[in-house]
């Protein structure tokens, strides 16, 4: 009996381990104040269609995206004219001692991942995107024709938010990775 | 031995949805969620989140029928029934059970009300 109770809270407890993402890694670069090097790599791939996940390594709906997003998107969509950007933010209590681990989640040879260690990046869409709580999660897509001139990135042509329900926002619709994956495929063009 | 079984199913019933619930609300808040359920943990936890009050609901219901179960009186000697009294462990678990659910309750409603309101 003892037994039979050990073994199923301890199955409880390694499920998540065991279920988890490759062990390749990615590594990230830190922003600095003016979001460089993303706003640079942002405009140098003007003409591809960009995909920019916002996203903090301590917010579970967060990676969860992040992780959907390699498999239901990036997984599928095998096009050179796509590009990914993985902005890793201060938010939801994460410092960059969170983000290695992370960076795992997020494997495809297109995507570059950052630290925005001073909310170069994380303050500008908050207030563009209007996103209230702790949380980041917020997965947006770009054109060609995009180009980040001004300080604050420029504006998605589209965008989904991993917590729109969860906290009540409704500035974008709750994230779905295969409808996004629709979304991507119909900015590239089929 | 049926009598076993039942006590024991709905006592770690009753545990397993007292550690989904519990993880499920903790899913989100902050370095603590990864911290204590590692970033597939807090994966998981995040794609049962949105079936907390479902969770919750079920467990209670496994917490009761499983207190019925170990604490129900006991069938009087003259119907010649074989009673079988549950194990000091059996109550033990049952009681984390019950002391998780409560926890899992608190912590939904403390991160709602003072994490996830934040403006981050």
């Amino acid at each position: 009996m003892k037994a039979i109770i050990a073994t199923g809270i301890a199955s409880l407890l390694v499920a998540g381990a065991a279920l988890g993402p490759s062990p390749e890694g990615g590594s990230f670069t830190t922003l600095d104040r003016e979001a460089q090097p993303f706003r640079a790599a942002f405009n140098e791939d003007a003409g591809k269609v960009r995909f920019v996940m916002y996203v903090s390594p301590t917010c579970g709906g967060c990676l969860r995206g992040a992780d959907q997003s390699q498999k239901h998107i990036l997984d599928r969509i095998d096009s050179d004219d796509l590009v990914v950007y993985v902005v890793w933010a201060p938010k939801n209590g994460a410092r960059e001692e969170h983000v290695d681990r992370v960076t795992k989640l997020v494997t495809d040879r297109r995507a570059t991942q950052y630290w925005d260690e001073y909310g170069a990046v994380a303050a500008p869409f908050d207030e563009m995107l209007s996103l209230t709580g702790p949380c980041a999660g917020t997965f947006m897509l770009y054109d060609g024709e995009a180009s980040w001139e001004a300080g604050a990135p420029p504006e998605p042509v589209y965008w989904e938010d991993a917590h729109a329900l969860e906290l009540g926002r409704d500035g974008a619709p709750q994230f779905d990775p295969e409808g996004f994956a629709e979304k991507v495929l119909e900015l590239l063009g089929g | 031995m049926r009598e076993r079984i039942l006590n024991m199913g709905a006592t770690v019933g009753s545990v397993a949805a007292g550690i989904t619930s519990t993880a499920a609300s903790i899913c989100c808040i902050g370095p603590l969620a990864i911290a204590l359920l590692g970033v597939n943990g807090a994966i998981l936890a995040a794609g049962i989140k949105p079936y907390r009050p479902y969770l919750l609901g079920g467990s209670l219901l496994m917490l009761g029928y499983a207190f019925w179960r170990i604490y129900r009186p006991r069938a009087s000697a003259d119907v010649q029934t074989c009673s079988v009294r549950a194990g000091r462990w059996s109550r033990l678990v049952l009681w984390a059970a019950a002391v998780l659910w409560v926890l899992a309750v608190v912590i939904q409603i403390a991160a709602d009300r003072y994490w996830l309101s934040g403006i981050g």
